[in-house]
């Protein structure tokens, strides 16, 4: 499917008829399972408060990102809408699960285990979310063959910008390869499309500079 | 007495998530990775944390540091209030938001 929109549609309007949690067993108050209707397994992450909601738009902004450079490949199908919880209805980020996923911690691999593009393309989302947590824990493959990326929540939307991304320290001042300058055009050329739905606007105008930067400069900086 | 995480892995799909280690501090600080896999997680928090598990600090900063989708951190806790003390596995709880349809009845 060349266009996810309508799994996204179907994914922020359709009902909910399940939803799970994990009793006790750590760090998850704010997250769930949810079950969309047709058998949608999906995470959803509870805007309870100022920062978990900003945590949750960052999680869609990572997606929504991912797809404008068309590296939707990397991050599941993410949007913002209301669940059921046991607190009642409440917003959230709803991504759909990676079948099959061990992270890079179970794997016990590097960025160096996967392909130089793959590892370009985590790299440039990285500098352009502003990701202060890329660790093992939360990049990883699917059936140990696909890259796959979870958890966005740390970075500029989610109010905690910085730089923390192995694969994009690894790449500092490298030239960046002719293909992801191509992709890093449609995020200027569309001014960040469907992100600016989801984010503050210098945020999102912060990324569409620091995207502009990286292609007429050629080569990866850590503020474009 | 001991305290300790627990860390985790969240199988949402599968609707169970197991314990893979626990990292333990002792009274006088001294941090011990146990598990199956004790010296292959101890590399992977020291890396996920970005300095050495020294001092008994290391279990909240796991806490705050590990609590994405797939991996975790329970806060710490002494062995007689571990989540895990009778079993290495837990299972989701759901609860039901619509009932299905109806079949009328014959």
């Amino acid at each position: 499917m060349e266009d996810p929109s309508s799994l996204e549609e179907y994914l922020a309007a359709a009902p909910v008829d399940l939803h799970a949690h994990f009793p006790g067993g750590g760090g998850h108050a704010n997250k769930q399972l949810v079950l969309i209707r047709g058998g949608i397994g999906a995470l959803a992450k509870l805007a309870t408060d100022d920062q978990s909601r900003k945590q949750a738009n960052a999680e869609v902004a990572g997606y929504l990102l991912a797809r404008l450079l068309g590296w939707d490949d990397l991050v599941p199908v993410t949007v913002f809408r209301t669940v059921p919880s046991p607190s009642g209805d409440v917003d959230a980020s709803v991504q759909v699960l990676w079948p099959a996923f061990r992270t890079a911690a179970e794997l016990g691999i590097g960025p160096d285990a996967i392909p130089d593009e793959d590892g370009w393309r985590v790299a440039i989302l990285d500098v352009l979310l502003m990701n202060s947590d890329r660790n093992p824990s939360n990049w990883g493959r699917v059936s140990e063959s696909r890259t796959a990326l979870i958890d966005h929540g740390h970075s500029l939307i989610g109010g905690q910008p910085g730089l923390s991304s192995e694969f994009a320290t690894n790449r500092m001042n490298h030239d960046i390869p002719p293909a992801v300058r191509e992709a890093l055009d449609q995020v200027t050329a569309a001014s960040a499309g469907h992100l600016r739905d989801i984010a503050e606007a210098a945020h999102v105008d912060q990324i569409v500079g620091r995207a502009a930067s990286l292609v007429s400069g050629g080569v990866l900086t850590p503020d474009g | 007495v001991a305290v300790h995480v627990d860390v985790i892995k969240n199988e949402w799909l599968a609707g169970t998530q197991h314990r893979l280690a626990w990292v333990e501090a002792d009274e006088a600080g001294r941090v011990t990775v146990r598990g199956d896999q004790a010296d292959h997680w101890r590399r992977q928090l020291e890396q996920i944390l970005g300095h050495s598990l020294d001092g008994s600090q290391v279990l909240s900063e796991l806490q705050d540091k590990l609590s994405g989708t797939a991996l975790s951190a329970t806060e710490p806790h002494e062995p007689t209030s571990c989540p895990f003390r009778h079993a290495e596995h837990g299972t989701l709880q759901a609860t039901p938001v619509s009932d299905p349809p109806r079949v009328g009845a014959r």
